[in-house]
């Protein structure tokens, strides 16, 4: 089988968002294809990087919950 | 025992039968990832509270006149909020008067500063800092792409809907904000594993 790969077909394959015919022709042929492995692997590299967590603050997150229960009181009285 | 994960939609359901603590579940499942993604976008702790605040009070309200209709898709659907949301403040914000001091000197930017200096003195020995500030210098849209992809976990499908492109777009966007963040490593000589 002969296929055009580009650049997306190999983002999408990284993710698992390709059509599984696309993702056995990529995995078939990686060896084959050395510019592949290169950009695999720096999406991998930048995959690991690690987000830090955040979270808003309690006060934030109290006038959600008051505004949640306003909202519901005034919805069922 | 193990325990059974509530579906978002099966908790709004219940928040609209008058359960307020299906609210708060939701909250607290999504709080985290949506605020993390909003203040990795706009870079600014007290906007990012402003948003998600914002963002929130939207949802209740749109949930609570019956325009929730995303089945199990709570995540993408707020995130498209948030995002909509931080375009709006940012608008305001550009438009809001200036505050100079008595040297002509904009003191909300000097306020800026200070802040960046203060987390710039961890960024040495802090690699997620380090993250951060690459992540700072990828253009928006890129940035907004790499976030809502390997941070919130949105397919590429979901985050063309949030940002009113197409896939390939997204794509694209992606694959740039790789390259450019593979030369800020480089330069700074980090290897990850």
């Amino acid at each position: 089988m002969t296929r055009n790969i580009t650049e997306n077909d190999l983002i999408l394959y990284f993710y698992s968002e390709t059509t599984s015919e696309i993702s056995s022709f990529i995995t078939a042929n990686l060896d084959k294809n050395p510019s592949w492995v290169v950009l695999l692997d720096s999406l991998k590299e930048v995959k690991s990087l690690e987000f830090k967590n955040s979270f808003p603050s309690a006060t934030t997150e109290h006038i959600i919950l008051e505004e949640s229960n306003i909202i519901e009181k005034i919805s069922h009285s | 025992m193990t325990k059974t994960i509530i579906a978002d939609g099966v908790l709004i359901k219940r928040y609209l039968e008058g359960n307020q603590a299906a609210f708060e579940t939701l909250l607290n499942r999504h709080k985290m990832r949506i605020f993390t993604s909003v203040l990795n976008i706009v870079n600014d702790h007290y906007l990012a509270e402003d948003i998600f605040q914002e963002t929130f009070v939207k949802i209740i309200h749109s949930i609570r006149a019956g325009k929730y209709n995303h089945e199990d898709k709570f995540l993408p659907w707020a995130l498209r909020i948030a995002r909509n949301m931080a375009i709006d403040l940012l608008r305001q914000k550009k438009r809001l008067p200036t505050v100079v001091d008595s040297e002509g000197n904009d003191i909300f930017e000097h306020l800026n500063i200070f802040d960046k200096s203060q987390e710039e003195l961890h960024i040495e020995a802090d690699e997620i800092s380090m993250l951060r500030s690459w992540i700072r210098r990828l253009p928006e849209e890129q940035r907004e792409v790499l976030i809502l992809r390997n941070y919130a976990d949105l397919s590429f499908k979901e985050i063309a809907e949030i940002t009113n492109t197409n896939i390939n777009t997204c794509i694209g966007r992606m694959h740039y904000a790789v390259i450019n963040l593979r030369k800020m490593m480089e330069k700074s000589s980090v290897r990850v594993k």
